[in-house]
């Protein structure tokens, strides 16, 4: 007992500035409730979420019969955006590590899909599997280079590997256009329809939908699974981890791999819907802005951080004609952390709970 | 050469000024200050805006001052509460701050850039090491390391600067002996924000004033912060140094790759020596 209350104390002397528990967690433990009951609490809270995935999942392919074309454009925009917020979201609650890299990946994926359907007469699904590829093939080296630097450090070196690919693009107009962009001719079908009408949000949209839909409950379920909880013992402390047996380097990278991918799916939706890639999506203020929504929507839910980058297109958008835009965003975020740390996610779900003890539902926990 | 290797002191030194105030500032706040930038920005168009009412000279006191008052009123009645709250809590705070900031500075001095003149007596060129030179950077270079020598110096011998360095160096056990940290916090996220204010003034002069000038320089600060080691000022001084020559000297022998070199800089620092050239050390 002594031995563990002074790991504890050294510990948090350690580190103190650790991220927050994540809201995820079981509640505090009451009497009488054992690990099982909060488990079986939690299966249930999980069928509840499950439902609302589904239905929101097939609510979605509703878009295009209920939204304009202009619309529709930004929610395939928001689509995009909240991929890369959600790889990002998920990889900071899951290992407290913040990434201002991940636009690399997204970027890598963008150009190579681009430039394999420019120059090489790829189908477009090859040429966006191959992007998707590559992009989580840069993922894999950072993620060996980088996982093992804990806080501030992990952001400074993933952003200066961002930035060196950054640089190397913008200095390169073969490959990436310049600071002009570049633009993409697909030629031939992608999943059946011909890749050039993509453009088309109408077309866009449930391609967009179900990989936003798809990569949320991926990592909705890897949260849950055994690895998920390992990650977050990695987080809370990484030594005791290593006490109890685990191994945390693959863990990591594996887990920044995964949020790789996500992030290199991003850009493939990206490239795909718009016909266009620019160096601006390789600059470290892509993976800022995600990470910003991401923490506006809540990191504590998978749902959270689409939810933000939604809100952010639309806001952005209704403010585009008077130019304040910025204002707004930036007082929203300061009023965001101040007042409701965890973002709308934990709101909405701090309101369900409550909600559920009032019907007397929530009995257990 | 001799051109070249002035030009990376004079950004060098710039540098050196902006990330000293960030050096303390997260030495004794803990805090990423993702606003610094945008302090320094806006204390550039300040100075312009006093420089073209008053004179340059003016502007040189009045902008640190006003940014120092800011600094102040900011941890006073923002930062003090927040000091219980995870890092990245404040990263994003202040990233918020940037852009209200940002979107201040287009409304009031609109979006194009500017650019101003030196005062006269500080026009032309000098001679020096058999070259000619701007006379105004010259200045730039003699100011900054003026300030930074007195800053370090203060640090050492003040009872203040005792204060501050027990603070950063252990906060809890410096208020158990009586010191009052909030107080040295107040004092220094004022003076880190005045030394931002100093920076945007006399950047003015010497480089373009436009509302993304603070963005493209806090990555460049970021970097010599974290290669000097984290919340340490000697760190960061050799460190701003460091990048500004590496940078003058890629630009000379190497130019296609002087891009590459302060993210470079940093990643190599960073996998071989996280701690930085000076660990933790503030002063």
């Amino acid at each position: 007992m002594t031995v563990n209350e002074t790991n504890q104390h050294t510990a948090e002397a350690r580190e103190p500035a650790r991220t927050p528990e994540p809201p995820t967690q079981a509640p505090s433990p009451r009497p009488g409730l054992t690990v099982r009951d909060a488990l079986r609490a939690e299966r249930r809270n999980d069928r509840w979420v499950a439902a609302a995935w589904a239905v929101m999942m097939l609510a979605g392919f509703a878009m295009p019969y209920v939204l304009a074309a202009y619309p529709l454009q930004l929610a395939v925009q928001g689509t995009t955006m909240g991929l890369l917020a959600m790889s990002i979201g998920w990889l900071m609650r899951q290992t407290g590590r913040m990434s201002f890299g991940h636009a690399a990946f997204y970027g890598i994926t963008a150009y190579a899909t681009a430039n394999l359907a420019n120059h090489t007469g790829l189908s477009p699904l090859a040429a966006v599997g191959l992007g998707v590829l590559m992009g989580a093939g840069a993922a894999v080296v950072v993620a060996l280079l980088t996982v093992r630097t804990p806080g501030i450090s992990f952001a400074m070196l993933t952003l200066a590997i961002g930035m060196l690919i950054w640089v190397w693009a913008g200095q390169t107009p073969s490959v990436s256009g310049g600071f002009n962009g570049l633009n993409v001719t697909f030629e031939g079908d992608f999943l059946g329809r011909p890749a050039a009408k993509l453009i088309n949000p109408v077309n866009a949209w449930p391609l967009a939908w179900i990989a936003l839909m798809a990569g949320m409950a991926l990592l909705w379920c890897l949260s849950r699974s055994r690895f998920g909880r390992r990650l977050t013992a990695i987080r809370e402390n990484k030594e005791r981890t290593t006490f109890s047996g685990h191994r945390t380097y693959p863990a990591l990278v594996l887990a920044f791999v995964l949020s790789g991918l996500m992030a290199a799916l991003a850009g493939a939706v990206s490239v795909l819907t718009t016909s266009f890639v620019s160096t601006d999506s390789l600059y470290w203020s892509t993976s800022g802005m995600a990470l910003i929504v991401a923490v506006i929507g809540g990191i504590g839910s998978v749902m959270g951080p689409p939810a933000g980058a939604m809100a952010f297109i639309a806001l952005q958008a209704s403010l585009s004609a008077s130019s304040h835009y910025q204002v707004v965003l930036g007082a929203v975020l300061i009023i965001v952390v101040v007042i409701a740390p965890g973002g709308a996610a934990e709101l909405v779900k701090r309101t369900a709970r409550t909600g559920a003890r009032y019907l007397g539902a929530d009995r257990h926990a | 050469m001799a051109v070249q290797l002035l030009n990376g002191l004079a950004f060098g030194v710039l540098l050196l000024v902006l990330s000293s105030g960030l050096a303390l500032i997260f030495g004794l706040r803990g805090v990423v200050n993702f606003a610094h930038g945008a302090l320094y920005m806006l204390a550039a168009y300040i100075g312009f805006s006093a420089t073209t009412h008053l004179s340059f000279w003016a502007a040189l006191v009045i902008t640190p001052l006003a940014l120092a008052s800011l600094g102040i009123v900011l941890d006073r009645y923002g930062l003090r509460f927040l000091s219980h709250r995870a890092p990245l809590d404040m990263v994003l705070l202040t990233f918020g701050l940037t852009f209200v900031i940002t979107d201040l500075v287009e409304t009031v001095w609109g979006e194009q850039s500017r650019s101003l003149d030196p005062t006269a007596a500080l026009a032309g060129s000098m001679s020096v090491f058999g070259v000619r030179y701007p006379t105004y950077r010259l200045f730039l270079i003699a100011v900054g390391l003026l300030v930074c020598v007195a800053l370090v110096v203060w640090l050492r011998l003040s009872r203040t600067g005792l204060y501050i360095r027990a603070s950063s160096s252990d906060r809890r056990v410096a208020a158990v002996f009586g010191v009052d940290v909030d107080r040295a916090s107040a004092i220094v996220v004022g003076l880190g924000s005045g030394l931002a204010g100093l920076a945007g003034v006399l950047a003015g002069p010497y480089l373009s004033l436009s509302p993304n000038m603070g963005v493209e320089i806090l990555i460049q600060t970021f970097i010599v912060v974290v290669v000097g080691g984290l919340g340490s000022l000697g760190g960061a001084m050799i460190a701003a140094l460091v990048l500004g020559m590496a940078n003058a000297i890629a630009s000379v022998g190497f130019p296609s790759l002087s891009a590459y070199v302060p993210y470079a800089l940093m990643l190599v620092m960073l996998l071989l020596r996280p701690q930085g050239f000076a660990g933790t050390r503030t002063a």
